[in-house]
């Protein structure tokens, strides 16, 4: 008996790597096996899009900052808040209907695209620059900009730098894995300038070095600027101590992404931040938008909120979500000046006179009519 | 039937058929996997072709290599990995250094000293190294600024932006490579003659004298070796220059420095925190080592009249370093593999340098295998290393 | 009194040698205690009292706060009634290891949360008070350990169930110091067994098994862990099988597995180390007496092999649990990360990160010389260590 049963073990044994071993010739085990679990589960499913998934999950995955204020903090409740975070809110509420529908993902420099592109996240909304590098050779797509920035340089008052031509020989602090890396390396060697970049990873190593006159420079987006100089401990001489040169080393359009070939989730998103600015622009706010959808003074306002104007049709543009999608967005969040009063303001950016502002008051912030 | 079904049986009672059996089989599920792993991996995008375009950042640490923004990314990585060599090699002499002289500390009569060796593994042993690498570069920032840099009568140069010493410099006249050959062929021409030297003396007897003054086999190698390379430096019309380190401002106010070696402190803090931490599993392997010997070495030492010093160097080191070995080169290739921690205070180590890579240029995979591929090949270099130098010191004794 | 000062002198100054040491002590003595003292007087903590609950526990949210003190509760009835019946503890370290308890405690405790931290201490003292009334009756101490060491082992079942029943917080919302030992509870209790698997495998005569094994340790050992989280977040997924949706685990599973197999590595390292040890005298003992290889190993060749590594293996938990730190790297909240971002978190927080960093350092550094010390208490119960 133990001879049977132990005969039986080997036969199907040797089987088993014969069976392995005399594989067909272009096909191997493994692709077999693959095969036979494909036909088990019938068809391999078409990817559906960005927006159908999001949809379906319930929750929207957002990339974020955790360490930068303004843009993205981790509060001490354990919540995420800032300028960007607030997008993903209106994002979320626009979409699902809820701003609390949010998964956020803190995601450092070096690892943000790799996120999206692995699908880790729907939207990177992470003060990230529209670049053509990052549009194409990273299939990323870049939505509206939120924010117009510029790469600036911080230095000492006493030092008696005016402009980056004085700066020969000096050594810059910068973060890592930013495109003001790029560009500083860029202004510097084109200029026939010498430097010595110090690249830490995050704001307070470099913070210490820059007190202790390590480096000549600072260099990041003037919003971070501004605020790291409002801020500057008067130990070390306070905000008097330091100028940011006039020069703007390179422009920074910083704005929600997407993935590539994602055309409705692309155009959900872009309309949800056109949606914000538009509603600064007619003066709804998250106060009075209940008020001004139920009383539209004019056309325009009715199809930007999804009411019908004086007895007409819903306009429904074929976004795939509800019409009401930015008066959503406007309830949770408000408007683009309410979210820029929430969280830049206190920084010290002011909008009036730069980029930032209306461009019915000179500056950038524009929106294409909703119609 | 019966007699077939008989002689396997007694086949399978074989240790030897069973073994092959065993491995067979165990051969078959590991071809599976890695067949499926190969399989999908060919389906990812992992070229290096990327590696060849302009890197466009600036490495703040160039040792020995002449780095500039406009050379390819694999310069740039390239850069990265002789800094992060250059770190391994000082850090990994410095933490046996640190390592030794605080274990011999811990099991000393002085007890302050083995306090304060005590103090020191139990702190830093238990503290995360990230922050120990903050710590370290905040202690190097409190030097003095560059406007108040302490310089020693143009030699030294000590300031926060770091300490530049007295080097070597090439005075291009051709001859440097040269000299240098002749330098690395005069140290292994004068180890052998000393190590011959020694071996005559102690096998035959036969001692060089001079002026009944005995030279040992070290002594005649030294003297050899500075024989040879004063004589070619200067033949070749001294291809070496001492490099001083000098401190001055452009005319836009800003310090350069130049000359010299430079002594960043980034290099420092990142160097210190790993010696440091390093430093601390190495004493505890050399005290549980020197532990584990048999009292009575000590004691015969003593009894024949050796000093402490003597007993230590002579008698229980060589005998603990047997089972030190190993368990240092664990600590060797953690040294090596925490070196890359050092992004967070902006020292351009290879981990560093290739994540910048991969974030300026989209593709983390390819760049991932060839981090690995390069640890794992530094990991070797040390592990054969220290394999060799494990059976040099075990080939004696049980 | 004369005796103390004969020995103090030659202790100290006896010999050249000596005074040098003795005064190169005292100056990094003295250097030290000033710097510290300095740090003090010009430290400012606001940062990380508002910031205590994100230290702990990370981003859960505060519905599900709750959760978190069962599993304190359980684990420190497990951790003391283990103290003692096993430990045995000196009155001195019992004096330890309250202030240890008591200085956490007085550091994270809010004013929110002081009952339920009131009952964790409560149930410390309640569990060990109770171990201690079981006396010497041989019955009810080994039934008192059985009881223990399957609590131990359901521990983290335990957990997870606490944690994710009735519609848990997501794993990636788990962050803080919770978020650190889960993980190294996970990579030391899953790695352990791996690791002795392939210490065996790598001491086996069958070529085919010791070749394959050994590759593995190696491969493992030869890059950094940060490098094979980063792996595995973003390849591991392309290389796992489309179905039943494996390959979009959560990204703390993903860091358990690779944690686990790192700590097997090394594990595996230290035990072949024991392995070596034993006398060759043991196995062929076992040969002759037909022991077969799975008995041998398990019920002679292990016991003395892990016996005798044990402390480099709590060395190597250690790190393992030091490690935890690096998930950081998968946009996980962990205590170290926290204490990094929360200077940044507003304004006057600004440059404040000594400060955020000395307690992660404190919490880091409270369970590794716990670690540590039984550790010291094992190697002295085992004997080994005297010459």
């Amino acid at each position: 008996m133990k001879a049977f049963r132990f005969m039986f073990i080997l036969l199907s044994v040797m089987s088993i790597g014969l069976f392995s071993a005399c594989g067909s010739d272009d096909e191997t085990v493994t692709e077999t096996v693959t095969e036979t679990v494909e036909v088990i589960k019938e068809v391999e499913v078409e990817k559906p899009s960005t927006l159908q998934t999001v949809i379906n999950r319930g929750t929207l995955k957002c990339g974020v900052n955790d360490n930068l204020t303004g843009f993205g903090v981790l509060t001490a409740a354990g919540t995420f808040e800032g300028f960007d975070v607030d997008y993903c809110k209106a994002v979320a509420a626009a979409i699902l209907g809820d701003a609390s529908k949010v998964e956020y993902v803190p995601l450092t420099a070096s690892a943000r695209f790799e996120a999206l592109g692995a699908g880790e996240i729907d939207l990177l909304i992470r003060n990230t620059t529209w670049t053509a590098s990052r549009d194409r050779d990273l299939a990323n797509d870049f939505t509206a900009t939120t924010f117009y920035d510029g790469q600036g340089m911080m230095v000492y008052a006493d030092s008696g730098y005016q402009t980056i031509e004085d700066m020969d020989g000096a050594t810059v602090c910068v973060l890592q894995g930013t495109t003001t890396e790029l560009n500083l390396d860029d202004r510097f060697t084109s200029a026939g300038l010498n430097y010595t970049p110090l690249t830490f990873e995050t704001n307070d190593p470099l913070q210490a070095a820059f007190e202790e006159k390590r480096c000549d420079g600072w260099t990041t987006d003037k919003s971070g600027l501004a605020s790291k100089r409002a801020e500057f401990p008067d130990s070390a001489g306070g905000p008097a101590a330091l100028t940011v040169l006039a020069e703007t080393l390179s422009k920074e359009p910083l704005g929600p992404l997407t993935r590539d070939n994602d055309s409705e989730f692309y155009d959900v998103v872009q309309w949800v931040v056109f949606g914000l600015i538009q509603a600064e622009e007619s003066g709804i706010t998250s106060g009075n938008v209940a008020a001004m959808a139920a009383n539209p003074s004019d056309p325009g306002m009715a199809r930007l909120l999804g009411v019908p104007f004086s007895g007409g049709e819903v306009a429904d543009f074929q976004f795939g979500v509800d019409p009401k999608f930015i008066q959503n967005a406007i309830a949770a969040v408000g408007n683009y000046g309410e979210i820029y009063e929430r969280h830049l303001t206190p920084l010290g950016l002011t909008r009036s006179g730069s980029l930032n502002a209306q461009w019915t008051d000179g500056g950038l912030i524009y929106a294409p009519p909703f119609r | 039937m019966n007699s077939i079904v008989d002689k396997l049986y007694v086949l399978s009672r074989s240790q030897k058929f069973r073994n092959l059996i065993i491995q067979f089989i165990f051969l078959i599920f590991v071809g599976l996997f890695v067949y499926y792993l190969i399989s999908k991996a060919l389906q990812l995008d992992i070229t290096l072709g990327h590696f060849v375009s302009r890197a466009g950042f600036g490495i703040s640490h160039t040792f020995v290599v002449d780095y500039t923004s406009n050379d390819s990314r694999w310069f740039a990585y390239f850069t990265g990995v002789v800094n992060t060599i250059r770190m391994c090699i000082v850090g990994i002499i410095l933490a046996t250094i640190l390592g030794t002289i605080m274990g011999v500390a811990r099991l000393s009569k002085n007890i302050l000293f083995s306090t304060i060796s005590y103090l020191y593994v139990e702190i830093l042993r238990n503290t995360p190294l990230l922050i120990q690498i903050i710590f370290w570069q905040i202690v190097f920032l409190q030097l003095p600024r560059i406007s108040e840099a302490i310089t020693f009568k143009d030699t030294v140069v000590i300031s926060n932006r770091g300490i530049l010493l007295p080097y070597a410099s090439s005075t291009e006249n051709g001859y440097g490579n040269l000299w240098i050959g002749i330098i690395l062929i005069a140290i292994i021409a004068s180890l052998f003659l000393s190590f011959y030297i020694n071996k005559r003396e102690d096998i035959h007897g036969k001692v060089i004298k001079l002026y009944n003054f005995k030279l040992s086999g070290n002594i005649i190698g030294l003297i050899i070796f500075f024989t040879i390379a004063s004589i070619s430096f200067f033949i070749l019309q001294k291809p070496y220059d001492i490099d001083l380190p000098s401190l001055y401002q452009n005319d836009k106010g800003t310090y350069l420095q130049s000359g010299g070696f430079e002594f960043t402190p980034e290099f420092g803090a990142i160097l210190f925190a790993l010696v440091m931490y390093t430093g601390t599993f190495i004493t505890e392997i050399v005290r549980g080592s020197i532990q584990s010997l048999p009292k009575g070495q000590t004691e015969a030492a003593l009894a024949i009249g050796l000093s402490n010093y003597q007993t230590m160097t002579l008698i229980i080191l060589p005998q603990a370093l047997r089972s030190i070995i190993p368990p240092l080169t664990n600590q060797y290739l953690n040294l090596t593999k925490n070196s890359s921690l050092s992004v967070v205070i902006a020292y351009p180590e290879l981990f560093m340098v290739s994540r910048t890579i991969m974030n300026n240029s989209g593709h983390a995979l390819p760049v991932f295998f060839l981090i690995l591929v390069t640890y794992l090949s530094l990991s070797l270099v040390i592990s054969i290393v220290m394999n060799i130098l494990n059976r040099r010191v075990t080939r004696i004794g049980a | 009194m004369q005796n103390f000062y004969k020995w103090g002198f030659e202790t100290f100054f006896g010999s050249v040698f000596n005074t040098i040491i003795t005064l190169l002590s005292l100056i990094i003595l003295f250097f030290f205690i000033n710097s510290i003292l300095g740090f003090i007087s010009t430290s400012e903590w606001k940062v990380v009292e508002v910031n205590r609950r994100l230290l702990l526990i990370g981003r859960m949210p505060p519905e599900h706060e709750y959760r978190v003190w069962p599993i304190l509760w359980v684990a420190s009835y497990l951790i003391m009634a283990s103290i003692k019946t096993w430990g045995s503890p000196s009155y001195r370290d019992l004096l330890f290891i309250a202030l240890g308890i008591t200085i956490v405690c007085v550091i994270f405790t809010t004013s929110s949360t002081y009952l339920w931290v009131l009952t964790s201490l409560l149930i410390c003292i309640f569990s060990y008070v109770i171990t201690s009334f079981i006396g010497k009756s041989t019955t009810a101490n080994n039934k008192n350990k059985k009881i223990l060491i399957l609590l131990w082992i359901l521990l983290l079942p335990i957990i997870f169930t606490i944690l994710l029943i009735g519609d848990g917080p997501k794993p990636t919302l788990w962050g803080g110091f919770l978020l650190n030992i889960i993980l190294a509870c996970i990579a030391i209790g899953f790695g352990f067994p791996l690791g002795i698997l392939f210490a065996i495998g790598r001491a086996s005569t069958l070529p085919a098994i010791k070749i394959v094994c050994t590759i593995y340790i190696e491969t493992i050992r030869g890059a950094p862990l940060v490098a094979w989280l980063l792996l595995a977040w973003f390849v591991l997924p392309k290389f796992l099988p489309q179905f039943w949706g494996i390959n979009e685990v959560s990204v703390v599973v993903r860091a358990m597995i690779i944690l686990s197999a790192f700590t097997s590595a090394y594990t595996a390292e230290v035990i072949r180390g024991g392995l070596q040890s034993i006398p060759k005298g043991q196995i062929e003992a076992a040969d002759s007496l037909n022991l077969g290889y799975a008995n041998k190993m398990v019920l002679i060749v292990l016991p003395q092999a892990i016996r005798v590594v044990i402390p480099a293996l709590i060395s190597t938990f250690i790190g393992v649990f030091k490690d935890t730190s690096l998930v950081f790297i998968l946009a996980l909240t962990d205590l170290l990360q926290v204490g990094r971002i929360i200077p940044e978190q507003d304004p006057e927080f600004f440059g404040r990160q000594l400060e955020a960093l000395c307690v992660v350092a404190f919490l880091f550094w409270i369970i590794s010389i716990s670690l540590s010390n039984l550790s010291k208490k094992v190697e002295k119960s085992l004997g080994i260590g005297i010459r």
